[in-house]
């Protein structure tokens, strides 16, 4: 210790002002020593003094900056309530601005309720010691303010901080939102489609009651929140689970994808299932699914499907399934070569005439029978259809040879003739089936239906009630055919077809009575043609109506030509006439029409109709017939023998003239057989009053013999060839000067034709 | 029990020669650095007590009766009449650290019959807080511990532990005393007032100290020690912090053990947590001097309020240089409450270790004075 203390020099001066003593020196230094010790420590003190309060009065600034910035009012209070300061980032919160209260209890704002509101969470914040917070509302301005109130007590003192917070902005948006959110709640409970919402991991978030109902889930497991089970529920209710998983793992890989699909349910139902993605500043945050109830629109349309492709009489497939399926059955056959399958063309025999005679109705319960055995007797695996009309195919996909198809043929033919009983009748039906067996060269199904319908045709052409198997000879025949119809069509317009006339002779002088007009078809290509060949093509075509109308008026205008010229009104013409033309119900007027027209004699016209056609056509043959007599027309049976006439319609029908076939004719010098028919024939004819030509006579011996069974008129090659136009005018002019060849005999009088 | 107390200086050697202990079971031996440094006295003391277990350690400090010395060696020697004593030690190498140290401490002294036990620990290296949580761990929960950490007087630089009789430098030594009629009773108290804000420790390791409040600690006590901080680490001792960690109400007083300027870091005797609080504290005069004498009426009270034989002070450096000349009157201030029939003995040291009070835990305490007192009455127990 170098420099003594001060004080210890001021002492010691005043209390040994002389010396001081030798043995006090230690005492004397450590007193000085204390002394210093006593200043140290109070300069340490004072220093720390100074800096702690330097510290703290920092911290406080901080403290109250921050305080500041807060927009929010904090003040302090005591255990009554008592304000007892504050620090304010605003002036709002209470009844008036903070400095003016202080001092003043909280409880005692003038604000309703608030003061008690106050005065309780004060009670509980100090009894509790947790933070308590309230809410109150303030008027302003014809508004109110929301505020939030948070009573923090002092761990140390009992004092309790009160911040207050201006939460009008955020009470707004809560109550836009709540209203948004009713809004939105009941639009969700009043759509008929259920509505799922479920987050990113696909929990359940919200649905409404129509989805709960749709999927039949319990309340308890939905409010359960527990999904997986609520999933189960679900699963079980689909024919396919694993598609539904399925789309729903593909849709939460992919959160932005939306999606449009349809659910099966086992017990029939049919929901179409929506999902979009729920999106939140452009952020997925989870999905909404809605579901809807289409099962009746589907069945609806399901129909409509239905509908278009199956016949609605027999409920069998129509033309468009069948062809569809015939297509596939096609394209089967070029995939695995050894795939055969055959195609029937079933065509109901002389439907026409059931439909006519019986009516509509009938017809098409017929038609439902049939369908329904064909049905009966083919496999599950094969098609029936009907294409329309009378019309229906069989489709026999896979077999293993024709002799398959020809089997089922000859059932289909067996189990259809059988009798149907309808309206107290039995019908007997049968078919005409045409069969065509797939091969490698057909490219398009439309070929096996046309060579089905081509062999169909044959089977009818046979005698019907049969079957036929197609093969490719048929075609060229049908394509003749074909090509022929065309050409007959066009023939009348061509002036190809032209009338041959064969003399109808006494057969004592050969006088010339009347001619029989004759179609020829003078054919392009193929030379003159008979009727022969192209007769029958004629009624299949309906061409045999122009065609005969064309012919009876040719016919009828040439004879009022030669009547006039040659001074003949007794020549008669005989016009042929089909079982089609006599039916026709135009036919009657035509005829008409054609006598006013050409002015011919109606006496000396005689329509002549085979005794098959009349027999078969004779109820309507019956009316026209005997609109014919009144009208003075002739009406000549021909080919008569052949057919198998009833005797009881011949009398009925008022017919004049009966021509004997030309087989009866032909063979009437071999045996007895065909002149005692002749015989008959005669006598009959004499006994209805008819009279008689013979058709066919090729000879002189013919010709006496028929002159002996008092046969008086005839035709054949033996008096003329059917000849040409401008032959028969010869013929004419030379007639009465044994023109024929044949000896003279006078001008028979009318009255001798009857006999 | 029967206790003698001598005391040696290098000049003067020592102040009486040993009595009628020669048959001690246990001696206490209390040294500055310097004197551990000397076989002299330590030679003496295995010559006069041959049967004994001498332990201790070295001091920043050594009380004698109601003196306190530096650079002396004190000695305290025990008779038991019927306690038994053993004696243990642990290198402080063979602990990963101090926690394992303390639990092995424990766990080599037999548990049968132990009544309390006695630690000294190297003062500087060893983490005082993890020591006295090891001792705990292994102890059965009714056997009590305390002691100290070993000293180095102002200058913090390597402290000795007393083991077998010979100071060493790496040890930490226990004695478990054993038999029902041995009394203990304990206490500890301070004498500091915290000051100022409380600042959270933002940054430390264990029981080193780097920020508070995310500023530089170290910066901080300069600042409060003005021209004082050229005696740090030692200054350090007049500003103990007070620490508050949020699973303990009660703080605990923390004293520096060194400082590091290189690293910007302090050392504290014990752990100073992240997210603790922490506040200065200073001393106060008369609360330390009422402390001291509080505690040896704890300690007193703790053994039937009778005059024990022997009390043991560990008391804390920063409390010597603060009281500085006036150190001497915390003992006397004991040396009143036990009353004169009791021998006093103990040091100065970086740490004190005790319950704070007779049901509590044990803790490293800093900037207190605590008492053992130890008391041998038959059949009572």
């Amino acid at each position: 210790m170098s420099a003594r203390h001060t004080l210890l020099q001021r002492q010691l001066r005043k209390f040994f002002p002389g010396v001081v003593p030798e043995d006090a020196e230690a005492f004397i230094e450590a007193v000085g020593l204390a002394y210093q010790q006593f200043d140290d420590d109070r300069r340490m003190l004072e220093r720390s003094l100074e800096l702690s309060s330097k510290e703290l009065i920092e911290a406080n600034n901080e403290l109250r900056a921050v305080f500041e910035a807060v927009p929010d009012l904090f003040f302090r209070i005591d255990p009554t309530g008592r304000i007892l300061d504050y620090k304010s980032g605003t002036q709002k919160g209470l009844h008036a601005p903070p400095s003016r209260l202080v001092g003043t209890r909280i409880q005692s704002s003038p604000i309703t309720g608030l003061g008690a509101k106050f005065d309780e969470a004060i009670r509980n914040a100090i009894e509790r010691r947790t933070i308590v917070t309230i809410d109150y509302s303030m008027p302003r301005n014809g508004d109110v303010d929301y505020f939030e109130a948070r009573l923090v007590p002092l761990p140390m003192h009992d004092e309790i901080v009160v911040i207050i917070r201006d939460i009008t902005k955020r009470k707004h948006t809560e109550e836009e939102l709540k209203s948004g959110l009713s809004l939105l709640k009941s639009t969700l409970e009043s759509t008929t489609d259920g509505i799922l919402v479920v987050d990113k991991q696909g929990a359940i978030i919200e649905y409404n009651h129509r989805f709960a109902n749709m999927w039949r889930i319990p309340a308890d497991v939905l409010e359960s929140r527990n999904d997986d089970h609520a999933l189960a529920h679900v699963l079980e209710q689909l024919i396919d689970a694993q598609q539904f998983l399925d789309k729903v793992r593909e849709l939460y890989a992919d959160p932005l994808a939306e999606s449009v699909d349809v659910l099966e349910f086992k017990d029939g139902r049919v929901f179409e299932r929506h999902s979009i993605p729920q999106i939140i500043d452009g952020e997925p945050v989870g999905r909404v699914w809605s579901f809807r109830d289409v099962t009746a629109r589907t069945r609806a349309e399901k129909q409509l499907v239905h509908d278009a492709i199956h016949d609605a009489l027999t409920g069998l497939p129509n033309r468009a399934l069948f062809m569809d399926r015939l297509e596939q059955a096609l394209r089967r056959s070029k995939r695995h070569l050894d795939h055969v399958f055959a195609l029937l063309f079933v065509d109901l025999d002389r439907f026409k005439v059931v439909n006519d005679s019986l009516g509509h109705l009938v017809g098409d319960e017929l038609l439902m029978r049939i369908a329904e055995r064909i049905r009966g007797c083919i496999r599950p695996a094969d098609t029936v259809a009907r294409l329309g009309g009378d019309e229906f195919t069989v489709l026999l996909d896979d077999i293993v040879q024709p002799e398959d198809a020809i089997r089922a043929a000859e059932r289909i033919q067996t189990v259809v003739s059988a009798p149907v009983a309808l309206r107290e009748k039995e019908i007997f039906t049968t078919v005409s089936i045409g069969i065509a067996i797939s091969a490698p060269h057909y490219v398009r199904a439309e070929e096996l239906l046309r060579d089905a319908d081509i062999a169909m045709y044959r089977a009818k052409a046979m005698g019907r009630a049969g079957h036929a198997l197609f093969h490719p000879g048929m075609h060229s025949t049908a394509v003749e055919r074909l090509q022929l119809e065309n050409d007959l069509r066009r023939a009348v317009d061509r002036d190809e077809i032209v009338m041959h006339y064969q003399p109808i002779v006494r057969l004592d002088d050969t006088r010339i009575i009347g001619f029989e007009a004759l179609v020829r078809w003078n054919h392009p290509e193929r030379g003159l043609m008979v009727p022969k060949e192209f007769l029958a093509l004629a009624e299949e075509t309906g061409l045999i109506i122009p065609i005969g109308r064309w012919t009876l008026r040719e016919s009828c205008a040439r004879m009022k030509q030669w009547q006039r010229t040659f001074g003949r009104e007794d020549l008669s013409i005989s016009v042929n006439l089909s079982g089609r033309q006599l039916t026709h119900p135009s036919f009657v007027a035509d005829l008409e029409s054609v006598l006013r027209e050409t002015q011919l004699p109606p006496r000396t016209l005689a329509l002549e109709i085979t005794e098959t056609v009349l027999m078969e056509n004779s109820h309507a043959a019956m009316q026209t017939l005997a609109r014919l007599r009144e009208i003075g027309v002739q009406v000549h049976i021909d080919d008569f023998g052949t057919g198998y006439s009833s005797l009881s319609y011949l009398h009925r029908f008022p017919i004049d003239t009966l021509k004997i076939d030309r087989s009866f004719i032909s063979h009437i010098e071999t045996g007895d057989e065909n002149l005692e028919i002749i015989r008959t024939i005669m006598n009959l004819a004499d006994n209805l009053k008819i009279s008689v030509v013979a058709e066919g006579v090729e000879n002189e011996m013919q010709r006496t013999q028929l002159l002996a069974l008092r046969c008086h008129a005839a035709q054949g090659h033996y008096f003329s060839m059917p000849a040409e136009e401008t032959a028969v005018q010869t013929m004419l002019g030379r007639d009465g000067a044994q023109a024929s060849g044949l000896p003279v005999r006078r001008r028979p009088a009318p009255a001798d034709m009857t006999t | 029990m029967h206790v003698e107390q001598r005391r040696w200086t290098t000049i003067d050697g020592w102040n009486r020669d040993p009595g009628e202990l020669r048959d001690a079971q246990l001696v206490f031996a209390f040294a500055s650095t310097g004197v551990c440094e000397s076989s002299a006295p330590f030679d003496d003391l295995a010559r006069a007590y041959p049967n004994a277990e001498i332990i201790g350690c070295s001091t920043a400090g050594e009380i004698f009766e109601t003196q306190v010395t530096d650079e002396t060696l004190v000695s305290a020697a025990v008779r038991f009449d019927s306690t038994r004593v053993r004696a243990t030690r642990v290198h402080i190498a063979d602990a990963a650290d101090s926690f394992t140290a303390g639990r092995m401490l424990a766990a080599s002294l037999p548990h049968e019959d132990l009544v309390h036990v006695l630690v000294f620990s190297e003062g500087l290296k060893v983490n005082g807080t993890d020591l006295v949580q090891g001792l705990g761990a292994a102890l059965p929960k009714n056997v009590t511990v305390t002691g100290g950490l070993a000293g180095d007087g102002h200058r913090f630089d390597h402290t000795y532990v007393v083991w077998k009789g010979r100071p060493e430098r790496v040890g930490l030594v226990a004695v478990g005393l054993y038999g029902r009629a041995l009394r203990i009773g304990y206490a500890s108290l301070g004498g500091w007032d915290p000051f100022g804000p409380e600042r959270m420790i933002t940054r430390s390791r264990d029981n080193v100290l780097y920020e508070l409040d995310g500023k530089s600690a170290l910066a901080l006590y300069k600042d409060y020690l003005g021209e004082h901080a050229a005696d740090l680490p030692a200054s350090g001792l007049l500003f103990p912090l007070s620490l508050r960690t949020s699973t303990d109400n009660a703080p605990v007083v923390r004293t520096i053990l060194g400082v590091d300027e290189e690293q910007q870091s302090m050392t504290f005797a014990g752990d100073m947590p992240e997210g603790g609080y922490a506040r200065l504290m200073k001393a106060n005069f008369d609360r330390l001097i009422d402390g001291a004498g509080g505690a040896a009426k704890i300690s007193y009270e703790a053994v039937g309020s009778i005059s024990p034989d022997l009390a043991l002070l560990i008391s804390c450096v920063g409390r010597k240089m603060v009281l500085q000349q006036r150190i001497e009157e915390e003992v006397e201030s004991v040396r009143q409450v036990l009353g004169a029939g009791t021998k006093l003995t103990g040091f100065y040291s970086y740490g004190e270790i005790s319950p704070f009070t007779p049901d509590a835990r044990c803790e490293l305490h800093n900037q207190t004075m605590t008492i053992t007192t130890l008391v041998e009455r038959d059949g009572e127990r």
